[in-house]
């Protein structure tokens, strides 16, 4: 019997195959989704994950498929292609126990008036099948979460509307989800209401809630989320963190230089300028866009010198989803 | 039973309760109306009073007058009169509500052309005029009667007989009343057509809520729960039957209490009362299957409910309408739940006998339900 052959020994001077980081489980995985109504697609090849942990922004103008792809990932509209994944349980299979996995807050308040937010909330988390002690303990929980303790058994019609809209989301807290799903939550909402909302959805983030996020706010899918899918005409046109989008899109900051003297010259040395990538005469400024603001501002400052410029304002723009979404669409992201 | 239907139930029934104008629509509204309509309609029991002039004077007018007069029935009663005028006056005046006037020379005119009878009404006393029209029309055939039989004896070649020969044959008048048991007191019959009216006008807002509930989320909300589009419908469907057999209920026992309605035996206006309900709730829901919005669910239910209550007869009783309507209100449920109410009211009734019309509306139940329960699922579900 001969010895086996020796596997050979990795040495210093042969390093060992890297391992690959394990990929964050997926709490929402959809992929191919498409949706039409008559000879309209609503939705067209959607797909993206949502990661454990994470908020995720779909970011799209009304009418874009927001909506109808938020039904499919819950699962109150069958897709007519593609499949969603929620939890690991397959919507199309085991409808019942992805849906466990979710807490929807619908864009209107899904409530009744004629009940207390207690009463509201026992309600739906019976529906969510919570009994007894626990359901009394969530639902003081929630409401704790959401700032309504000390009106909790007022009726919901005497409630402001920030206030039914923050009962609205505790009504999707109730059993615990692992994804919130919140379909354009700030709709119609006073600013201060709106900001108590954003902030709430921010805290479940930090608690390590995954989060779904609809918006046609560019603000808000830029505070809040980790990752925006942009959205448009049934279409995911293109998805990543904000920096990655803007990158992607060569979008790049601006620098708007405002002064007198030979703005032309100005203009032609500004050109030559490593890493900016265009100019723009405007009457009396001249607008400058480069890949990083920071690095160009001095570059700039000295052309100006150099040509006798007199900078009378300089304004740094970083450019933000709008202008991603408009660079990929053609269009604004809002009316 | 699912658990989520009967959580969803539930809340609805809350919901009602704290809910004053459904209260005042299903249950205050139709005993006060009843209520009313009892005091303005009185007792069931038809009674009046017909006057009987005696213009002619003859053996056979007197023994006529005399046999009404001899007539004692509940409720009616006839009363000798001296004169047309007299009894002209009496009937105006509402002293008499009728009048039948025998015109001198009538004994006398057998041998030609009979003279008519008169019969003197008052449009306010509809009923009465309608019995005296009657006992002067018995009369009258029998008068024409005894002048065929006079014929004949002629024709067979023997001697006509004289008038004071036939009035000598007694030709007993006689006036029976005789109930068919067919007669319900209005507070008894206006209380459950009012019920199922204001019924009708309830399941409007029953269908307008489940359509708002879908508009505003409320469904998604539930069916993004562990339950299904059929444990809401059903939870739905439940309360509806549930909100509405206690109305009725509710009404059945205000008016035996305070109006003092018999409805029937129990056990029939219980079987009634569940399959109308049925009924109902079946078309609540086919209400809600079809409307395409929350006003055109109000409106369909309104218009339904005027529509099968008129030809039901929930304002007025079939037997007094036109002869087409007692073949229309079997298509109305209101109708087959009163036919149902009076039949119970019939002398020797038994709950048996409405069988027909509790299958009837059982039949309503089941095709309405049928509809809502294919067609609602997607109107529920749809974008």
């Amino acid at each position: 019997m001969t010895a086996p052959a020796e596997t050979p020994a990795a040495t210093e001077d042969v390093p060992a195959p890297a391992v690959p980081p394990a990929a964050p489980a997926a709490v929402v995985a959809c992929r191919g989704l498409v949706k039409a109504f008559g000879a309209r697609t609503a939705v067209d090849g959607v797909g993206f994950s949502i990661a454990r942990g994470e908020t995720y922004g779909l970011l799209g103008p009304n009418g874009a498929g927001k909506t109808t792809t938020i039904s499919m990932v819950c699962g109150l509209l069958a897709p007519d292609a593609g499949e969603v994944t929620v939890a690991g349980h397959p919507m199309a299979g085991a409808a019942l126990a992805a849906k466990a996995a979710i807490g929807l807050v619908p864009q209107d308040v899904a409530l009744y008036d004629d009940l207390t937010a207690r009463e509201n909330l026992r309600f739906f988390g019976k529906l969510q099948l919570l009994r007894g002690g626990s359901l009394g303990t969530r639902v003081d929980a929630v409401l704790d979460v959401v700032g309504l303790a000390d009106r909790a058994d007022d009726l919901l019609g005497t409630y402001s509307g920030g206030m039914k809209r923050r009962a609205n989301i505790a009504a999707g807290l109730l059993h615990e989800p692992q994804l919130l799903v919140l379909d354009e939550p700030t709709v119609g909402v006073d600013p201060q209401s709106r900001n108590a909302i954003l902030e709430s959805v921010e805290a479940l983030g930090a608690e390590g809630l995954s989060v779904l996020y609809t918006t046609h706010y560019m603000e808000e899918a830029e505070r809040l989320c980790d990752r925006v899918g942009i959205i448009d005409e049934g279409r995911l046109v293109a998805e990543g963190t904000r920096r990655e989008l803007i990158t992607r899109v060569g979008a790049g900051d601006r620098i708007d230089v405002t002064g007198t003297g030979d703005l032309d010259a100005f203009t032609a040395r500004v050109d030559a300028l490593d890493g900016v990538l265009g100019t723009e005469a405007r009457a009396g400024a001249v607008a400058i866009r480069v890949h990083d603001a920071p690095a160009a501002l001095a570059p700039v400052v000295h052309a100006a010198e150099d040509t006798g410029v007199s900078v009378t304002g300089i304004e740094v723009v970083e450019p933000d989803l709008e202008d991603v979404f408009l660079h990929l669409t053609g269009k604004a992201l809002r009316d | 039973m699912s658990t989520p239907a009967l959580v969803i139930a539930g809340t609805e029934l809350r919901r009602a309760l704290r809910d004053r104008s459904l209260i005042i629509t299903v249950v205050v509204g139709p005993i006060v109306l009843a209520a009313i309509i009892s005091l303005a309609l009185g007792s069931s029991s038809f009674e009046a009073t017909i006057g009987v002039v005696d213009d002619d004077g003859s053996p056979l007018s007197s023994a006529f007058a005399a046999g009404l007069a001899g007539v004692d029935e509940d409720g009616l009663a006839f009363e000798a009169i001296d004169s047309v005028g007299a009894a002209r006056r009496q009937v105006a005046d509402g002293d008499v509500d009728a009048a039948i006037v025998v015109p001198s020379g009538f004994a006398a005119s057998l041998a030609g052309t009979p003279a008519p009878l008169d019969v003197l009404t008052s449009s306010d006393a509809v009923i009465a005029g309608e019995v005296a029209q009657s006992v002067a029309g018995g009369f009258a055939a029998r008068v024409d009667a005894g002048r065929l039989a006079a014929a004949a004896t002629v024709l067979r070649g023997a001697d006509a007989p004289s008038v004071d020969e036939l009035a000598a044959i007694e030709l007993p008048v006689t006036v029976d009343q005789r109930g068919t048991g067919d007669s319900v007191s209005p507070a008894a019959y206006f209380a459950p057509a009012m019920g199922l009216l204001f019924l009708f006008f309830a399941i409007g807002g029953i269908a307008r809520s489940l359509l708002r509930e879908r508009r505003t989320g409320v469904l998604d909300r539930m069916r993004v729960a562990p339950v299904t589009t059929t444990d809401i419908l059903v939870g739905k469907a439940i309360f509806t039957f549930t909100a509405g057999l206690l109305g009725l209920l509710v009404i059945w026992a205000a008016t035996h209490v305070a109006l003092g309605a018999d409805w029937g035996a129990p056990l029939g206006v219980v079987a009634l009362i569940v399959a109308a309900t049925l009924a109902i709730t079946g078309i609540a829901g086919l209400i809600a299957a079809v409307a395409p919005t929350e006003q055109a669910a109000d409106g369909l239910a309104t218009g339904l409910a005027l529509l099968f209550a008129l030809v039901g007869g929930s304002f007025v009783p079939v037997e007094d309408l036109p002869d087409v309507f007692g073949a229309l209100s079997l298509f109305s449920p209101n109708g087959l739940a009163l036919r149902g109410f009076t039949e119970l009211n019939s002398a020797d009734a038994s709950p048996v006998d409405v069988l027909p019309d509790v299958l009837a509306l059982l039949a309503w139940a089941v095709v309405a339900g049928a509809v809502a329960a294919r067609r609602l699922p997607h109107r529920l579900e749809a974008r």
